[in-house]
């Protein structure tokens, strides 16, 4: 099973060139087409708006390479690390999106639920649209969790580092958000 | 197929063409790197910032040496050392504080 986690792209001599200035660059590009397009749809499972996904990846890119002499580590704590870092520039696009101050992002996930039909088309599978306006209106803990675990299909170890939380929480959120999913869709039929 | 295609057919959007962000991403990197390093910024800072603070504190030192002082003292001692004794009687005749007169007696 080939995930984010265990990408076969990701490797330690990838990481060595990282750190290497005369091969930074290119290294840095090899890492980008590894992680595009699961970073980006992290990101869209969050922001929903394909546009508001892209600028939080593009800025997740820039802001790992500014702070790559920062970084310690090997591949997995580098995946960690970048999703971690999208993680943040997603939920600050949430934030921007918060009607006033004191409202929660919890609240802006539930209307960006209503903007999932809008995003996925007069084609899209019904269920699924379904489905994915019922984890929009999970509270952002376990929402997080459950994307991570579910779509992206990382193991708690990994997403404890993204989301620096224990794993017993994490299996505790995860359970919730399962058991949560369960009412909302059965609540539809 | 691999496990990503997978977790994006869960997904009810269209499939994306990332290319173009791909590109974008690319470009700010590379104007990254064109920029100066970061050790480099932070020495240019440092050094105008150094620059900014010695230029300000000679300023201030110069305000400071020309300024006259504010009891006057060092005004009336040189007026007192290089002025004809009559005139100092003079001055001293038309109030002039007591004491000052009386120490150059």
């Amino acid at each position: 099973m080939q995930t984010m986690a265990t990408n076969p792209d990701i490797t330690p001599d990838l990481v060595e060139a990282l750190r290497d200035p005369a091969r930074r660059q290119a290294a840095f590009d090899r890492l980008t087409t590894a992680c595009l397009r699961p970073l980006y749809w992290h990101a869209r499972r969050l922001v929903v708006v394909h546009e508001d996904a892209e600028d939080a990846v593009q800025e997740t890119f820039v802001k790992a390479y500014d702070r790559l002499g920062s970084f310690r580590g090997g591949p997995d704590e580098l995946t960690a690390w970048l999703y971690r870092i999208a993680t943040n520039a997603a939920l600050t696009q949430l934030r921007h999106r918060r009607r006033n101050l004191f409202s929660s992002l919890d609240e802006v996930g539930r209307e960006l639920a209503a903007r999932v039909a809008d995003e996925a088309g007069a084609d899209a599978d019904a269920i699924l649209v379904r489905f994915q306006q019922a984890v929009l209106a999970l509270p952002l803990k376990q929402r997080l969790v459950f994307n991570l675990r579910y779509y992206d299909e990382l193991p708690y170890a990994a997403i404890a580092r993204i989301l620096d939380q224990r794993e017993e929480t994490l299996k505790v959120n995860y359970h919730y958000a399962v058991e949560n999913l369960k009412k909302r869709l059965r609540s539809y039929e | 197929m691999n496990e990503f295609e997978r977790a994006e057919s869960r997904m009810p959007y269209p499939d994306v063409d990332l290319d173009a962000l791909h590109r974008r991403i690319r470009c700010a990197v590379a104007q990254r790197e064109a920029r100066p390093a970061p050790w480099r910024r932070t020495l240019t800072l440092a050094a105008s910032a150094a620059a900014a603070a010695l230029l300000a504190a000679g300023i201030f030192l110069s305000v400071r040496h020309h300024r006259p002082t504010a009891d006057g003292a060092a005004d009336f001692d040189a007026l007192l050392a290089s002025a004809p004794a009559e005139v100092v009687a003079d001055a001293a005749a038309t109030n002039y504080d007591e004491i000052l007169y009386n120490q150059q007696l």
